[in-house]
């Protein structure tokens, strides 16, 4: 037998060593959606920020802040993994699309991948602080990466949308990724929306900056002038219920383990919100099969099937948003009112209404709302409050970046949370147990006072300057 | 001046073809044909010689008789010494430089075991043999002298009548953590049909299998017409019969009912609630309130349409749930020797129903055996298997379809309370949310099977001849195939965990040609110094498909199709894989007495990358027969004393790929299925479907990985080896592991598929065998082995401490660096620099006075410290008593039931709930735990603990599951012969196995765990149970 017999005898014929990066990109977006913007940390961040309270099991843990699950490597590794994975996926089509790889050329693609590189990126930061980047994703070269500072990742950040913004600017040979694209694919001109979006992301990230110095209200406004002109563009994720699910949902049918929340419910929700009756719905199971318990958070006996849920949890299809035109809106609310106390009113009522409105809120409702809620102050404070409970739905991971940038900034009375162990409101995630167990450098970031780190050490752009 | 001799050969009255009748000092002669008759020309004065393997050589001078009558005896010491060794070589046990080990057909079949490793258990000593639970069809690992391969194979090869066959699992079971357990491919051999069992257990042995060899051989001759007497044809009929329990069960806690916080909830899957005497009492669903003094309601009961109020009571949920199971093994078989020819044709069957509703085995084998002498020179012969094996399981784990009778509160009916509602039979009424199903329901509605369609055989053509008088030559060639189908399915059916329930449809064919050459060369070079040599050439050729069909969500219930599912995928995969070997084998014997054999094997594999395909692995080997010396002659108490070493270096290929793409999955993580994601992807009417890198990358520079062993050993025989003692030492250092280097996730990819890291294994293996008592009417046989073996990382790969086998993200089972193979990792308790536990002080803790949780670490040890089997068989007259004990001293496991049910609050150490109690452990300033918790002010602190507490900690749940058991006990009785019109005879016996267990590990069998894996034995989650049994057979030939 020669080698080349024993070659031909030992060729995959299962899988392809090559495929174009439409075919890549297709998950990136997706995973981009169900395993980040939707996945674990976000799973987590509604129990922290008490949009939710964990009932049961993993999540009852983390609600009672049993030290075992929120400072071990483990607890989160599946979203660490998923972040990473989601990068190397992007890393690859972006290596493909690059001068010197087989797609060069491709510009459209190429901004896209980097449009969502910089959003993982981010969500990843946020989550974890320094975390490996110049190091990562590149396992020929470097086995065990080196962590980065969150400022120079956000500087990356930067970079990765405004590459995104120029590539998606060129003109390309390359067929359009059509419905491989499935955010913006069906839409006319996809690279629009895409360059919308990569907007609507710089001005989320200055806002995040703009304590730290590193950017100003105005940065904010500028991008969100470029971005979003109606809930139409908003980057939103339509699930099937299918061979597509909102993980809310599923995770409602295979775990259930959430329960209603006291705090939102009694402390930070006007009594008139029409949202009320949609945010909290009896549990299928429970004894009342009309007004739903609440859960009182941190400390809720642990049991399903009795506290209430969400009406969200019900619904397969229920939206995922990488970002959502509500939220767009609020950070021109917010950006407006801090450069000028009291002329932030308008635009936070427009962003009210967006958010309503994607909440199924009738429009009469709505202008009722509205009305009620016409002689609060419409402050800074109040503002990044409504919008802490129009984040509800699914967007915990930036209702959780609020508020920890509402502490640095010495504002996070904006919110009333219930939780007992106060001194126990974790600050970031601890680091992926795959990492920890096979790269000491992020093990020695993660072994910092036994993981209770979590607790103490905020993220650099939540640390008060 | 020469005369015709005539004469007849006989053991006892029967005739003996075969026997090669010499003129002793020449080499002329013959064979006594079918009647046991000879006729020979023989010079004056000369004697003959009658010789017949078996049996004693004997001379007698011819005088002038013409006619004579000769008695053979059977000589036991020959029969023993002939051992049959690597590629079907017949040696004598003299010469060898290693360990083997042989088990009697006898011993393998006195109990009626229906499974191979079953039947092995406690007979061979370096053999650890890990059953996974009692269920028919359940895998076994069976480990050779521990393991070499962090994530490989560790698995013996099987080579049957010459074929090396698959023995292993077509499919993992990979993490363990849910779903049915899947069997391995040796469940296909029908232990009644083995004529006789060699382990070659060390690398040296088995040198010559090359690449496959690496984890030791079971070399199996399947029953033949040779040697059969008297030249009828001769018919077996043989059936056993044994029925099943449930070997342990575990103890409850009858006080308390459903509920926690000592209140009662209906749909809590607790029995931390009130006193099952004070359920009347409750406020929701008492009847003390409402006018039914005394009883309580049950809303499951509602549902069922039964009356709802009932007296409180407890229940054996454990008890009713298991049934009798039983196995019927029967065998039927011909076989018969004519002068020229022999032959065997065999049929069987073995049915088996299991403990636990729904699972079962049916089994069936045919085979047919012939072998013919066509002259002095060919040989021919042909060996045909058929097999079909049809196993039915139930799942465990996540999935564990015995979670609610191992766990259910005391207080709820169970069996009594129907499973589903009246109306509608896939909507489950449970005593608990219905994250698992209702063990009725589910032996009801959901299926696991597997049925395999299987041949395996082989055909030879031998020449053999002299090239002078002191020289020969045998010339073999083989051609064996082994092509089998396996279907499973797997169904959850609608209503599965309240949803619309999925199926999968998965299999493998598999194909595997064997070819096999060799060429034997004897010469004698003098009458004291021998040489042999052996040459050839193997081709093993392996062609595998699997598929997999994936249906999910039904939309209807009782029809269990995959056209009844509204999402279907499907995946099929190839592997085609080559090996070439070319290997060679020389052997010098001087006086024998010393013996020196060397080897060598070249394989060339197509599964390796370019360039690195080619591996030479050389052994060799010595023995030193002390008692043959001169002055041994004198020490005549000492019959036998040997010292043998051997050196081999074996290897194991990798499976190596160039990277490639794959659809990505999102099963895992939170999700069973459905998952947030599965392609293709409708959107819009548009089928998308994505790829993206497989998260293993290969390294292009892979290199097989290496074994180098050595062996020392000494066999001593006393009293004419009435009593025999054999030492083995031996050592195993494996470099250059091939596994999955587990990298960072921030590269990207999650493992590196390369070499590296180390593992050594010790192993000393002492067997005993004495006959302290022989009469004519009475004996007695002692037979003991004795296994120690410690496989030990030495080290993974550069920054990688522990890589996973399989379990939970924690607990699970690792191969770590710098400890034994595996161990258990998990969270640990809190400890001090001194290593005693840590509580919580803060008083206003609900947990103050309990243990702290620490980071993740090594939790257990599953390494046993030893494994001793011991057998004594006595013989009175026809009757025949025997018993196999096995003890395995020291080693843990992570106990899951056990923990759950302290979590659950159902098991009997839960109990006492009103006495106050100081947790056994240390403040931070190193002083003594002194906070009391518990008592009549504090009544959910056991809750807290179990609950809470341990439930989070892994550690709490690792056990040390030690064990004694008595394997086997028989007793025979053989009528005196030839019952029946004197021709038959019949045997008659009864048996029990797996009886008087005597464990550490608390309420379950420690024989139950999860996975087909190298994890096998060491991680238990309310996993099939294990069983014992007692039976009786029957055993008549004519």
């Amino acid at each position: 037998c020669t080698e080349d017999i024993m070659d031909e005898i030992n060729k995959n014929p299962n899988n392809p060593t090559e495929v174009p990066s439409r075919l890549i990109i297709t998950d990136a977006m997706n995973s981009s959606v169900v395993s980040v913007a939707n996945g674990d940390y976000a799973i987590y961040a509604s129990v922290f920020i008490e949009h939710q309270v964990g009932v049961f099991n993993q999540l009852y843990n983390t609600e009672t802040r049993n030290d075992a699950s929120v400072t071990s490597a483990t607890t989160y590794n599946n979203a660490w993994v998923a972040s990473y994975t989601t990068m190397r996926n992007l890393r690859d089509v972006i290596g493909k699309c690059s001068p010197g790889g087989s797609e060069d050329g491709n510009y459209h693609t190429l901004g896209i991948a980097q449009v969502l590189m910089a959003y993982n990126l981010a969500v990843v930061t946020d989550a974890c602080g320094d975390v490996p980047w110049t190091e990562a994703l590149d396992p020929t070269q470097f086995l065990r990466p080196n962590l980065d500072t969150q400022e120079s990742i956000y500087e990356a950040v930067d970079q990765l949308l405004d590459d995104g913004i120029a590539n998606l600017a060129k003109t390309s040979n390359f067929a359009a990724l059509g419905a491989q694209d499935v955010i913006y694919g069906l839409q006319t001109d996809p690279t629009e929306y895409w360059t919308k979006f990569a907007y609507g992301l710089k001005a989320r990230y200055a806002m995040r900056l703009v304590h730290k110095g590193k950017a100003t209200y105005d940065d904010v406004l500028t991008n969100v002038g470029l971005s979003f002109a109606s809930a139409d563009e908003e980057a939103k994720y339509t699930y099937n219920g299918a061979t597509s699910f909102n993980p809310f949902y599923l995770l409602f049918t295979q775990r259930d383990m959430y329960g209603s929340s006291k705090s939102l419910d009694s402390l930070n929700m006007n009594a008139a919100d029409p949202r009320k009756a949609k945010y909290f719905v009896p549990h299928p199971d429970a004894t009342d099969q009309v007004n739903p318990e609440f859960a009182p958070n941190g400390t809720p006996d642990q049991i399903q099937g009795r506290y209430g849920i969400s009406s969200y949890f019900q619904d397969p299809v229920q939206t995922t948003y990488l970002m959502s035109y509500h939220e767009l809106k609020f950070l021109e609310a917010e950006a407006t009112e801090r450069k000028g106390a009291g002329t932030g009113k308008t635009l936070a009522q427009a962003a009210i209404t967006a958010a309503m409105t994607a909440a199924k809120i009738d429009a009469a409702d709505i202008t009722a709302y509205l009305t009620a809620i016409d002689g609060e102050a419409f402050d800074a404070k109040y503002i990044l409050k409504e919008k802490y409970v129009a984040f509800y739905i699914v967007e915990p991971l930036e209702a959780y970046a609020d508020y920890r940038r509402m502490q640095a900034m010495g504002e996070d009375d904006y919110i009333e949370l219930l939780n007992p162990q106060p001194a126990k409101f974790p600050l970031r995630f601890t680091y992926g147990a795959d990492d920890v167990n096979n790269n000491e450098n992020v093990r020695k970031a993660q072994e910092k006072d036994n993981g209770q780190f979590v607790y103490t050490d905020p993220v650099w752009w939540a640390s008060p300057n | 001046q020469e005369r015709t001799v005539t004469g007849t050969v006989a053991d006892g009255s029967d005739p003996l073809p075969g026997v090669t009748v010499i003129v002793s000092g020449t080499s002329n002669g013959t064979i006594t044909d079918l009647d046991g008759k000879f006729s020979l020309s023989v010079p004056e004065g000369a004697s003959l010689t009658f010789s017949f393997v078996g049996y004693k050589t004997q001379t007698i001078p011819v005088g002038t008789q013409s006619n004579i009558s000769v008695g053979m005896e059977v000589d036991a010491e020959e029969l023993d010494e002939v051992v049959v060794t690597a590629l079907g070589q017949q040696q004598d046990k003299k010469s060898l430089g290693y360990a083997v080990q042989g088990v009697e057909t006898e011993d393998l079949t006195r109990t009626g075991n229906s499974g191979l490793a079953g039947a092995m258990q406690g007979k061979i000593s370096g053999v650890d043999i890990k059953p996974s639970s009692g269920m028919p069809g359940a895998s076994t690992q069976i480990n050779i002298r521990g393991a070499r391969s962090f994530t490989g194979n560790n698995a013996p090869l099987y080579v049957i009548d010459g074929m090396p066959i698959a023995s292993n699992p077509d499919f993992s079971t990979g993490n363990s953590v849910s779903g049915a357990d899947i069997s391995n491919r040796a469940v296909d051999i029908d232990p009644n049909d083995i004529e006789s069992i060699n382990i070659l257990k060390g690398q040296a042995a088995a040198a010559l299998y090359g690449i496959r060899a690496s984890n030791g051989v079971i070399i199996i001759n399947t029953k033949s017409g040779k040697g059969q007497k008297g030249g009828r044809p001769v018919v077996r009929i043989a059936n056993f019969t044994s029925f099943e329990r449930v070997s342990r069960k575990p103890e409850y806690q009858t006080t308390y009912a459903q509920g926690f916080n000592g209140a009662h909830a209906q749909g809590s899957s607790m029995a931390w609630g009130p006193l099952v005497s004070e359920l009347p009492n409750d406020p929701t669903y008492g009847g003390n309130s409402q006018g039914r003094p005394g009883l309580y309601r049950v809303s499951q009961r509602e549902r069922a349409g039964l009356d709802p109020w009932v007296a409180p009571a407890t229940y054996d949920n454990f008890g009713d749930y298991f049934r009798t199971g039983y196995t019927i093994n029967t065998s039927a078989s011909v076989s018969q020797a004519t002068e020229h020819a022999n032959y065997s044709v065999g049929l069987s069957n073995a049915t088996q129903q299991g403990i636990a509703p729904s699972t079962g085995m049916n089994r069936w084998n045919a085979k047919g055996k012939f072998d013919a002498t066509l002259n002095e020179h060919f040989t021919t012969g042909v060996s045909a298997n058929y097999v079909t094996t049809t196993i039915d399981k139930l799942s465990a784990g996540n999935d564990a379809s015995l979670a609610g009778v191992y766990a259910a509160p005391t207080s709820y009916d169970l069996k009594g309370i129907p499973d589903a509602e009246p109306e509608d039979q896939f909507s489950q009424i449970y005593y608990r949310s219905p994250t698992f199903d209702n063990p009725y329901w589910a032996a009801r509605n959901n299926e696991f099977t597997e049925s395999t369609n299987r041949f395996y055989g082989n055909a030879y053509i031998q020449y053999e001849t002299d090239i002078k008088d002191n020289m020969d030559i045998r010339f073999k060639y083989q051609l064996g195939v082994d092509a089998y189908t396996t279907h499973y399915q797997d169904i959850f059916e609608y209503g599965h965990r309240a949803g619309a329930g999925y199926m999968s449809n998965y299999g493998v064919t598999n194909n595997v040609i064997n070819s096999l050459t060799t060429l034997n060369f004897n010469w004698d070079i003098s009458s004291e110094s021998k040489f042999q040599a052996i040459l050839g050439n193997e081709v093993n050729d392996t062609r595998k498909k699997t598929y997999e069909q994936n249906g999910n969500a039904f939309n209807f219930g009782g029809w269990k199709h995959i056209t009844n599912t509204n999402v279907i995928t499907a995946n099929e995969n190839q592997r085609d894989t080559r090996t070439v070997g070319f290997f060679a084998s020389l052997t010098y014997s001087y006086r024998s007495m010393l013996y020196l054999t060397l080897t060598g094997r070249n394989d060339y594999v197509s599964n390796m990358p370019r360039g690195n395909r080619s591996f030479f692995y050389p052994s060799i080997s010595a023995s030193w027969v002390v008692s043959e010396m001169d002055f041994m002659d004198n020490l005549d108490k000492v019959s036998l004393l040997k010292v043998r070493a051997s050196f081999a270096q074996v290897g194991q290929a990798g499976d190596y790929l160039d990277n490639y793409y794959q659809t990505p999955s999102y099963a895992g993580g939170w999700w069973s299925n459905p998952y947030p994601i599965q392609y293709p992807l409708n959107i819009n009417n548009n089928n998308v479907n994505s790829f993206t890198r497989f998260q293993q990358i290969n390294d292009p520079n892979l290199k097989p990985q290496n074994t180098a062993s050595y062996e020392v050993g000494a066999d001593l025989g006393f009293l004419n080896d009435r009593i025999t003692l054999s030492y083995t030492y031996s050592r195993q250092n494996v470099t250059d592991q091939i596994f999955a280097v587990p990298l960072a996730a921030s590269t990207g990819f999650s493992e590196l598929y390369t070499n590296g890291g180390e593992l050594h294994t010790d192993a000393h293996e002492v067997i005993l065998t004495a006959i302290p008592v022989e009469t004519q009417n009475f004996s007695w046989l002692i037979n003991l082995n004795f296994s120690r073996i410690v496989s030990k990382v030495d080290k993974l790969a550069d920054g990688v401490e522990s890589i996973f086998l399989g379990g939970f993200v924690t607990p699970q089972v690792r191969a770590a660096a710098g400890y034994t193979y595996p161990v258990i990792y998990g969270s640990t308790f809190l400890r001090d620099d001194e290593g005693r536990i840590l509580v919580e002080e803060d008083p206003n803790s609900p947990y103050r006075g309990m243990p702290k949780p620490g980071p993740a670490g090594i939790i257990g040890d599953v390494n046993p410290d030893f494994i001793l089997g011991f057998t004594n068989t006595f013989n009175y007259k026809n009757w025949s008593l025997g018993a196999t004990f096995e003890w395995k001293q020291g080693g843990e496991m992570y106990s899951g039931s056990n923990g759950l049910n302290n979590l659950y609050g159902v098991s009997k150490v839960t109990e006492d709930r009103t006495s106050t109690f100081v947790y056994d452990g240390y403040l931070a300033d190193g002083s003594k735990n002194n906070i009391v918790r518990g008592g009549s002010t504090d009544p959910q602190a056991y809750q807290y603990l179990y609950s809470d507490i341990e439930g989070n900690i892994d550690e709490a749940y690792i056990y040390e599951n030690s064990f004694i058991k008595l394997r086997e006990l028989s007793l025979g009785y053989k009528f005196p012969k030839k019952l029946i019109k004197g021709t038959t005879t019949l045997g008659l016996s009864a048996f029990a196995r797996n009886i008087l267990i005597w464990t550490e590990l608390p309420n379950f069998d420690p024989e139950s765990s999860q996975g087909n894996t190298n994890m096998a034995g060491s991680f238990e989650r309310f996993s099939m149970p294990n069983t014992n049994s007692f039976g009786f057979g029957v055993d008549i030939t004519f």
